[in-house]
């Protein structure tokens, strides 16, 4: 099957600080990859390489065969494409939730006004939001605002979800909500990559997780495969496994 | 009784001056509140431009025309421009010395707001495809606006105050007329008394109207 994202040799370097050092993998359609890796470890910057928010020192994206990387790309069509949740959630605190996931339908993909807000109010119904409808964001709680924040990037219907730490905000309980609502995701196909340090989530959600480590894919494998190495003092360390 | 009577009766009879005087202050004032604002939305705008030289010049000019005071710039254009052949209406210089000058202001307020702002929205609205000008059109700009209401309030109170000075330039404002009105029959503590207490009346409708602005937007604030 051909990849739906294709990452080769990726590095991201920081004045002259690598962050991300040949990073490569592949993306099928409906897969769910988790990231893991410790704080620093170079796992946001490159979700934020996916959809270009930062450019990549070096090393090739291609995004349903395209190289996101040519000066010809479309930047806004390629992230329309990507939906991002952020760590913060990230809603615009000046816009209700229906503004929120109705802003870019309205001004990116041409709806009116209020095929936009109709469209929206669907999305938020997915995840039992309708009622907050006419919130701010001030008004919500972590779990909400985690829910409108996926529903704003899922209305765009995007090819693949990239979320960033999306239960580092949230307490034990409505972590686990948010792992329940991710699998219910992947099982309807949608295709997502997650980027966490949280074992438990990580376990939850994939088989297998690539580990990163100081920008680079140190392992790759189920989180309890990876807990029994712990000859590497990397993984023992991030695990907290075995005598360190 | 007989000074009242006095000052009474020329008031009466230069009213048509004296409100086509306010009304050239209102006009001046209104028209450089919204020019100001738009130029310093703009100066906004390229002030946190991802190039370092734009960001530079806009910064210049922030602290340029801060630092000037503001009869100086009118008397430079008025009195001083003509020496190269550039002579302006008194009115077009009131508009565009104010203009710069609030503009400058205007931009220092927003910046303050904007720097209060959390930058991961900027973020969440480019990885949305949103282009760099709508994120700021549609995300940073509403959020500025409502944080600084009442910074642009005080500086529409100033415009309005500050716009006595243009007499200086021969704008035949609302103060220049009860100038006359006080030369013509020396009550000169009743005719600034009357001038103050109708600065003060339009101040006050100004704080008033802000409020209800501000009461009618602070929900989307909490």
């Amino acid at each position: 099957m051909t990849p739906l994202l294709s990452i080769r040799d990726l590095t991201k370097q920081f004045d002259g600080t690598p962050v991300l050092e040949g990073v490569s993998f592949e993306l099928a359609p409906g897969e769910f990859k988790v990231i893991m890796g410790p704080s620093g470890c170079g796992k946001s910057t490159l979700l934020r390489c996916i959809n270009r928010l930062i450019e990549p020192t070096s090393g090739v994206i291609e995004f349903n065969g395209q190289d996101t990387m040519q000066a010809t790309t479309d930047v806004s069509m390629l992230r329309q494409q990507i939906g991002f949740v952020f760590q913060q959630f990230a809603l615009f605190r000046h816009l209700t939730v229906l503004e929120n996931v109705s802003l870019a339908l309205h001004k990116l993909r041409g709806f009116s006004r209020s095929d936009a807000k109709s469209r929206a109010l669907r999305e938020l119904a997915k995840f039992g939001m309708t009622g907050f409808a006419d919130k701010f964001p001030a008004e919500l709680s972590g779990g909400q605002k985690q829910r409108v924040a996926i529903a704003r990037a899922l209305v765009m219907d995007p090819q693949v979800l990239l979320m960033d730490e999306p239960t580092s905000a949230l307490d034990p309980v409505k972590s686990r909500e948010v792992a329940q609502l991710l699998r219910g995701l992947s099982q309807e196909g949608v295709t997502i990559i997650c980027v966490t340090h949280d074992l438990s989530l990580a376990e939850s959600l994939s088989q297998a997780i690539t580990f990163i480590h100081n920008g680079r894919i140190h392992a790759v494998g189920p989180v309890s495969a990876l807990a029994q190495r712990t000859e590497d003092p990397v993984i023992r360390h991030f695990f907290g496994t075995g005598s360190d | 009784m007989t000074h009242w009577m006095i000052f009474w009766r020329d008031l009466v009879d230069q009213m048509p001056l004296i409100t086509q005087g306010l009304l050239n202050t209102v006009l001046l004032a209104s028209t450089v509140s919204v020019t100001g604002l738009l130029l310093g939305c703009l100066v906004l705008y390229l002030s946190v431009s991802r190039r370092a030289f734009v960001r530079y010049v806009t910064k210049s000019y922030i602290s340029f025309f801060i630092g000037m005071p503001l009869i100086v710039l009118l008397f430079l254009m008025y009195y001083g421009a003509p020496q190269f052949g550039l002579n302006l209406t008194p009115f077009s210089v009131a508009v565009l010395g104010f203009t710069l000058n609030v503009a400058a202001y205007n931009a220092a307020y927003l910046t303050t707001a904007y720097n209060g702002l959390d930058p991961v929205e900027f973020d969440a609205a480019r990885a949305q495809g949103f282009s760099e000008w709508q994120v700021f059109r549609l995300i940073t700009l509403p959020q500025v606006l409502r944080t600084s209401i009442p910074a642009l309030t005080n500086q529409m109170i100033s415009n309005l105050k500050d716009s006595s000075v243009v007499f200086l330039i021969q704008y035949t404002e609302f103060f220049a007329r009860v100038q006359e009105l006080a030369s013509s029959n020396f009550q000169f503590f009743k005719a600034y008394m009357f001038a103050a207490i109708v600065y003060l009346v339009m101040v006050s409708v100004l704080v008033l109207a802000s409020r209800v602005v501000q009461r009618r937007l602070g929900l989307s604030l909490v």
